[in-house]
């Protein structure tokens, strides 16, 4: 979180993709940061356990938010 | 001589914005992955990178891996990707 806040604030768009055990942890970040509410794509923990396959689902799964965050105009 | 420092000086409230997104495309794009050192992070990214070049024409993907996932991504990284790069995705993990 900390890392794609970073990237914005040079005028890089960002997705910042975590797990979803860590949704509490990154809206704190996000608010330490501050940049409360900034989003990001929370894909089902945990990633360390899969196969390559799997996580290529996971990316699959992952992708269209991902597009839409890079994208999207949000406010804020 | 001895300096006092006030130690309940206040917290300072930062406040950031995110880049502007209007109109850039993933089309011809360079995108640079963040790998934040967890355990399969890379292989999860590398896939988002290959399907990014696959289905929405980026033309390259740049992989990085900053070196503890407890830090913040280092100025020369920022610097190096924000060059770089039109877009980062930064990630994952457990």
């Amino acid at each position: 979180m900390a890392d794609g806040i970073l990237f914005e604030e040079r005028g890089i768009p960002a997705a910042a993709v975590i797990t979803d055990a860590f949704r509490r942890t990154a809206d704190a970040m996000a608010r330490t940061q501050g940049l409360e509410g900034y989003p990001y794509v929370a894909i089902p923990h945990p990633i360390s356990s899969l196969s390559p396959e799997e996580l290529r689902v996971r990316a699959e799964q992952a992708l269209p938010e991902v597009v839409r965050l890079l994208q999207e105009e949000v406010a804020g | 001589m001895a300096v006092l420092v006030d130690p309940t000086g206040g917290v300072q409230e930062i406040r950031r914005r995110m880049a502007p997104r209007g109109g850039r495309s993933l089309r011809g794009a360079r995108v640079g992955l963040v790998d934040n050192g967890k355990r399969n992070a890379d292989v999860f990214l590398r896939a988002l990178g290959d399907l990014l070049r696959e289905r929405y024409g980026v033309r390259e993907v740049v992989l990085r891996r900053k070196p503890h996932f407890a830090v913040p991504v280092p100025p020369e990284l920022v610097e190096e990707l924000g060059t770089q790069c039109d877009f980062v995705i930064p990630g994952v993990g457990d």
